[in-house]
């Protein structure tokens, strides 16, 4: 009996998993080994990206949809077609009972075309990750010499990293979601009892045996995108040496030369701060119901949320998350401690004469704080040390300017935000304004406040209510999410690509002369 | 010769009696404040007092979608922090139909004070946040109404910094943000 579980265990151990990461979930998945392609349940997928899925008995063809977008497969064929445009896959569907069989690359290359979301498949590792994520490949080799162990570290992309000495451990922490790595494995040396991925799941935390003494960190170097380290382990008893704080993975500048890497860092929407405006003791604007404005942006808050992590897979905070007063300027400081890439700020509308209705957008206006907004002089870098060790360029920003170099962004996402809305709903007669608001002078990113209607007209009182139109407001703000992050970070990119492709030409033509 | 200069001398006191008699009970009144002076300094008060300039202020429209610019008359006056206290005392009492006042009911103006960098201070009482009815529309058109009601009608003041119950707060409602001096903003006006 014994020995049938053992046996039932490692036949499940064996079984293939794909692991799919996304910023609010972790998914393991089946995979199904036909020939040597990879396939996935496509019921699996279904659920996981809300995808429905229709047969056509007739045609034998297979319509998965995502909202108003769909990819057909054909029986037999590997083409299939993504709203409208011919997509390859390495093989064609294949049926499993009630279940379909598709090739784990119909997630990246259809998948990711219907959902708007970028989607990255690495094979080796059976990893699939969702959106924004920063996963970057770390490989361990472990050597020992003489009495001492030595781990090399390469990793892929170059990723900012901190040692330190906990009781019994030392933890290698990089600044990322996730690891994909090989840990845990077992150790050959008798200084390291085990490697195992620390509970933040960032972390790679190695167990110390007791004839463990000192470590030293050294032989930091990049190799094109990646880059490598050694951690070298030492028993009690050896030479004194001096253990090393982190190393940080890029150069301290000089003062004088322009940060390429910040210049080259492409605009991404990874984080997304959503205010629910007012609450706890602010009740906002009130209506002759008695409604208030602070229970509708939570509603409406908690709505988006929950559709924008699950729909476009990126990582959704709010400023508050039950009825508690917070202060506008602690909002502010929430995304920006939070490196939120966007802000958008729910708010109801009132008026003392109850026939003005319509929604109305906004983002800053900077004028009252004088030249010292212009972008260009916004930013001031510090290089200061860290905390474990190490140093880091530290960006000062003025609360004041904060909005400053985002007010074209800002511009922009109002703008989309007005047509998105102007589509699903009834718009004021002005529908996109600038003005000093706290909430958005202070915020370090693109910034917009939507007031969603006036509590103040009954009509609109009573459709502020329902769920039905929390959720029209919820979809058309969803979809100027989609629309500003397509838009921006295509533009960013190219902008990025232009000026890396500038300074290296530049730098080319000065080592010439 | 003895008597005769005994006789000048007083002569001379009594001419010095009758002058310093005449200062003091015919000539002094013009000079020591009695009511007979007040009354015309009164009276040059009241001739300013009911000096009146034509002022712009600006009240929610009939539609409410937008302030009002409308002429009112304001009391005169030849300080720039006193008229700038007329002027809001206008703007905070009664609006003038058929507009509604942007101001919420019962505030009232505390203190004004005008630097010289041609900044303006307004104080409110407690009652512009405590009655104000909230939402953004609303703020903008206190706010707005007040700034632009000073800045447009005296051109040495270039912006408002409005304070309430006699210190500086966030916002009045929620949103705009009060901390700095607002420039006159027309966008809300139709």
């Amino acid at each position: 009996m014994c020995l049938q579980l053992a046996a039932v265990q490692a036949f499940q151990a064996q079984e293939p998993k794909l692991k799919l990461l996304s910023h609010d979930n972790t998914y393991i998945i089946s995979l199904k080994l036909v020939g040597a392609q990879e396939m996935v349940s496509l019921n699996d997928i279904s659920e996981i990206f809300q995808l429905t899925v229709h047969e056509d008995p007739v045609t034998k063809a297979l319509t998965v949809n995502y909202l108003d977008r769909s990819i057909v497969l054909t029986a037999g064929q590997s083409l299939v077609s993504v709203n409208g445009n011919l997509v390859s896959l390495p093989s064609h569907a294949i049926r499993n009972d009630s279940d379909w069989l598709v090739p784990v690359e119909f997630l990246n290359r259809a998948v990711s075309r219907i959902h708007d979301l970028d989607i990255e498949l690495r094979k080796t590792s059976r990893l699939v990750i969702i959106g924004d994520l920063h996963v970057p490949r770390v490989a361990v080799n472990l050597s020992t010499i003489g009495d001492e162990a030595r781990l090399a570290f390469e990793v892929t992309p170059t990723t900012p990293h901190t040692v330190s000495e906990e009781e019994g451990r030392l933890v290698v922490k990089f600044e990322a979601h996730e690891l994909d790595t090989d840990l845990p494995f077992s150790s050959s040396s008798d200084l390291i009892e085990s490697f195992q991925i620390a509970d933040q799941s960032n972390a790679i935390a190695i167990g110390l045996t007791s004839r463990y003494g000192s470590f030293r960190s050294s032989g930091f170097r990049t190799r094109g995108t990646a880059s490598q380290f050694v951690l070298e382990i030492l028993p009690t008893g050896a030479d004194t040496l001096t253990t090393t704080g982190p190393i940080p993975s890029t150069e301290i500048p000089r003062a004088n030369v322009p940060l390429l890497k910040n210049l080259a860092q492409p605009y991404r929407v990874r984080t997304i701060v959503i205010d629910p405006g007012h609450g706890g003791q602010d009740h906002g604007t009130v209506g002759s119901s008695e409604l208030d404005e602070k229970t509708i942006t939570l509603s409406v808050a908690n709505r988006l949320k929950r559709t924008l992590e699950s729909q476009l897979g990126v990582r959704v905070l709010l400023t508050r998350t039950g009825d508690q007063t917070v202060r506008l300027d602690e909002r502010s400081a929430f995304a920006n401690n939070s490196k939120a890439d966007l802000l958008l700020s729910l708010h109801v509308n009132s008026s003392v004469r109850p026939s003005v209705t319509g929604v109305e957008v906004f983002y800053a206006s900077l004028k009252q704080y004088g030249p010292e907004t212009d972008a260009a002089n916004v930013v001031e870098s510090q290089i200061l040390p860290v905390f474990g060790g190490g140093m880091r360029v530290i960006e000062l920003t003025r609360w004041e300017t904060a909005q400053a170099r985002h007010l074209e962004k800002s511009e922009r996402l109002g703008r989309i935000l007005e047509n998105q809305l102007r589509s699903q709903v009834e718009m004021s007669v002005r529908p996109v304004q600038q003005a000093p608001f706290r909430i958005l002078v202070g915020a370090n990113m693109p910034a917009a406040l939507i007031e969603m209607g006036f509590i103040s007209n009954s009509l609109e009182e009573q459709r502020l209510a329902s769920s039905t139109y929390q959720n029209t407001i919820v979809r058309a703000l969803m979809r100027s999410v989609v629309q500003f992050r397509r838009e921006i970070e295509r533009e960013s990119r190219t902008a990025s690509r232009d000026l890396i492709a500038a300074v290296s030409s530049k730098l080319n033509h000065t080592r010439q002369q | 010769m003895k008597l005769p200069r005994d006789y000048l001398f007083g002569f001379l006191v009594a001419i010095l009696g009758i002058v310093l008699a005449w200062l003091l009970f015919i000539a002094s009144p013009e000079d020591s404040g009695n009511e007979t002076e007040i009354d015309i300094t009164e009276s040059t008060e009241s001739d300013e007092s009911t000096k009146q300039i034509t002022a712009i202020l600006y009240y929610i429209s009939e539609n409410g979608l937008a302030l009002a610019a409308v002429e009112r008359e304001v009391t005169h006056s030849d300080q720039v922090d006193a008229q700038a206290r007329h002027i809001l005392e206008e703007q905070l009492s009664l609006a003038p139909d058929p507009y509604i006042s942007a101001v919420p009911e019962g505030t009232k103006l505390k203190a004004v004070y005008v630097t010289n960098k041609g900044e303006a201070f307004v104080d409110l009482s407690t009652e512009a946040t405590a009655n104000h009815p909230g939402g953004s529309l609303n703020e903008l058109f206190t706010i707005y109404a007040l700034v632009n009601a000073i800045t447009s009608n005296l051109p040495s003041i270039t912006a408002v910094q409005i304070l309430v119950g006699g210190k500086e707060v966030d916002t009045l409602a929620g949103h705009v943000d009060l901390r700095h001096p607002l420039q006159r903003n027309l966008s809300w006006v139709q």
